[in-house]
């Protein structure tokens, strides 16, 4: 079976739209939350979010194109490729597996108002390019038609444990000979219908997103996209490419507990650690870095602690664990895919991203946070193996584990 | 670092098949049921058919998408649910959905109240009933399915991606039965939005396909009635021959037989597939 390795990275995100402005942005602990411009949060828990600035279309496409968050996957691709040294021939027969929680949210609202407006069964006034724009296949096939990528591709839907998921399932494909080469992660766009459902739900913090801490009461939800370029070792060394760690194992699993409400046990996280673990034949006692999913809710936080104090035994409270939630916002698909960025970059750098506004420690959530300031790791505590987790509604979790090569 | 190359693939076989469409039920193992129905809909479908179960509130994918996991499941002779807590990794079994609009119908409505009402007043309820997602996170609760879990939207070939990870997941050991296939339903907004768009030159169909995969080892150990190898070239096949104008069943298209079931469409030419290699005289 081939071992798979990351050798490209791609980001568009509320801190940067490239990977480098947001790794230095991040671990100069800089947030990229602040209002939201583009939409009107009248009744929202939060006027706050993670916007993207300073991102322009005109570099990659036509206005009208696509949807805002196709444009963001496509650039991250786009970043990907170039950073991994992709040539034509190398694309053509690579897989993409891209991910997404809302699709075209702003297309949609579109498609809604003009429905509404023409009243007919038929819907014959309603924009059938921007139906094609909302759905959520629509930045992988606007990718593979414009970067002439003809190799397998799909776009899976996962919740907020989506580009995790899609990293993993890329892995796999592979593993399995599907293809040598493959671009992976996820994407998402803010708009005002997703928002208002999560607000409802009561995910949204009023103020702030505080991972761990003992007064958070939510998240921020923010947009964006992380593609990252996977390929098999042979093909790796085949073109003599920059190798930047090795995707060693993952998994993906549900709570089977509720739609909404997390398993408060962290039973679902904990199951999808050790299979991660157990897919990558790594022992627990090797992990030396964990990127949370640290949503900054109360029961996410908890859950999320508890599990890991169950796999990594009476090695957890040793072993750095931050969330960059606070700094990124929740990117909803893209999180997953911002975080495995943010992860591999620990691993090679040695720089742990900091966990933003922890004031107030936690009695129950008692690991080591990385507080507030990005740390680094130097000798034997310079981790080799680190895990990233991921979760999303409905009771999904993923987890990666990636590796120094 | 290095890591486990030398992994044996497990076999993988087809157990169980639940397949509800417009013209009857089907399974592996047990009796078809034909109707008349020459529309591509199912305006009798009742959940209460397949399921005892109550439920408060269902989008009509979700329905459809419990329904078929049971006739799915039962045709396989699993019980549910299938993990309990004593459940170790090895033993988990997950479930791999395709759908290419999936809950669009809850969608359309949580956001014209949304906007009617103002979005403090949203329906928490509907909006978690609208997620492309929410149909397998529906089946996973029903059916106690906590392994490996991913929703595939990749038009009409949904189901058919959904098969394949279900495929590579017990191939690669990350677990041991896997429910998958794809689903689509009809609706009043699916009527309204996809005839717009690309898909929407033919007649809206409405399909719940889905199989029990699992590991030849899991089914030997537990005396799984017949079951059948699943190869990856009868996944290709499936796949190739999906496009809904050209796929031919007696001289008649899928289409023709089906309309455009969305993303269960390619699911319903592995069902097609499945029924050629057991050889039946069936409604397929």
């Amino acid at each position: 079976m081939q071992r798979v390795v990351i050798t490209g990275m791609g980001c568009v995100s509320p801190l940067g739209v490239d990977v480098p402005s947001f790794w230095a942005a991040l671990i100069a602990g800089k947030s990229g939350i602040a209002p939201i411009e583009k939409i009107d949060t009248t009744g929202l828990r939060n006027a706050n979010g993670g916007e993207v600035r300073g991102f322009d279309w005109s570099l990659y496409g036509d206005e009208g194109d696509c949807d805002e968050a196709s444009q963001f996957a496509f650039a991250a691709a786009y970043e990907a490729i170039a950073d991994a040294h992709l040539l034509p021939a190398d694309l053509n027969s690579a897989g993409l597996v891209f991910s997404t929680n809302f699709a075209g949210a702003a297309s949609w609202e579109f498609v809604c108002e003009q429905a509404r407006e023409d009243g007919s069964e038929a819907g014959t006034s309603v924009d059938a390019e921007l139906f094609q724009q909302f759905t959520p296949e629509h930045a992988v096939d606007y990718t593979a038609q414009h970067l002439e990528i003809s190799g397998p591709r799909v776009t899976l839907t996962n919740a907020c444990s989506s580009g995790g998921n899609a990293i993993g399932l890329a892995c796999d494909w592979l593993r399995l000979g599907r293809c040598n080469i493959a671009l992976a992660g996820g994407h998402d766009g803010l708009g005002l219908s997703s928002l208002a459902g999560l607000s409802i739900l009561r995910t949204i913090s009023p103020d702030e997103c505080r991972p761990f801490d003992a007064n958070r009461n939510g998240t921020i939800f923010g947009e964006g996209a992380g593609i990252i370029v996977l390929e098999t070792w042979e093909s790796a060394q085949r073109r003599n490419a920059k190798v930047y760690a090795e995707v060693l194992g993952w998994a993906v699993n549900n709570n089977a507990y509720h739609l909404t409400a997390p398993d408060k046990e962290g039973a679902g996280l904990h199951a999808v650690m050790t299979g991660a673990l157990r897919d990558a034949g790594v022992a627990a006692d090797d992990i030396g870095y964990i990127n949370a999913h640290g949503t900054g809710t109360q029961y996410n936080d908890l859950a999320e602690t508890q599990a890991i104090k169950r796999v990594l035994g009476e090695r957890a409270a040793q072993v750095p664990v931050s969330s960059i939630k606070a700094a990124t916002s929740h990117t909803m698909a893209a999180a997953g895919a911002l975080e495995a960025i943010a992860t591999t970059y620990a691993l090679i750098e040695g720089v742990l991203p900091p966990t933003l506004n922890y004031q107030a420690p936690d009695p129950e959530c008692d690991l080591d946070y990385v507080p507030n300031i990005a740390r680094r790791s130097e000798g034997d505590a310079r981790p080799r193996i680190a895990l990233s987790n991921s979760s999303g509604i409905g009771g999904n979790n993923a987890c990666l584990v990636l590796g120094v090569v | 670092m290095s890591t486990n190359m030398t992994r044996e693939l497990q076999t993988v076989v087809l157990s169980g098949m639940g397949c509800i469409t417009a013209r009857g039920d089907l399974t592996l193992h047990g009796e078809t049921k034909q109707n008349d129905n020459h529309a591509f809909t199912l305006p009798d479908f009742k959940l209460e058919n397949y399921l005892t179960s109550q439920k408060t509130y269902l989008d009509r994918c979700s329905a459809l998408a419990l329904a078929g996991c049971a006739l799915a499941l039962r045709d396989a002779g699993l019980s549910w649910p299938l993990n309990d807590e004593t459940s170790t990794h090895e033993q988990l079994c997950g479930i791999s959905l395709g759908t290419h609009v999936g809950c669009i119908e809850t969608m359309k409505v949580f956001w014209d109240k949304a906007t009617e009402r103002g979005t403090r007043l949203a329906n928490p309820l509907l909006f978690s009933h609208s997620y492309f997602n929410t149909p397998i996170s529906l089946c996973a609760i029903e059916f106690g399915l906590k392994g490996y879990h991913t929703t595939f939207c990749a038009g009409t070939q949904s189901g058919i991606e959904a098969v394949r990870a279900a495929h590579g997941a017990i191939q690669l050991g990350h677990a041991q039965a896997m429910v998958c296939g794809g689903v689509e339903a009809v609706t009043p907004t699916r009527a309204t939005l996809e005839p717009a768009a690309a898909l929407g030159a033919l007649a809206l169909g409405e399909a719940s396909i889905f199989f029990v995969l699992e590991s030849a080892r899991h089914a030997e150990q537990r005396n799984a009635a017949n079951h059948i190898q699943l190869d990856n070239r009868v996944l290709d096949d499936a796949a190739n021959e999906c496009s809904l104008n050209e796929h031919s069943l007696n001289d008649e298209s899928l289409s023709d037989r089906y309309g455009n079931c969305g993303g269960a469409t390619s699911a319903l030419s592995l069902a097609h597939f499945v029924q050629q290699l057991l050889s039946s005289n069936s409604a397929f």
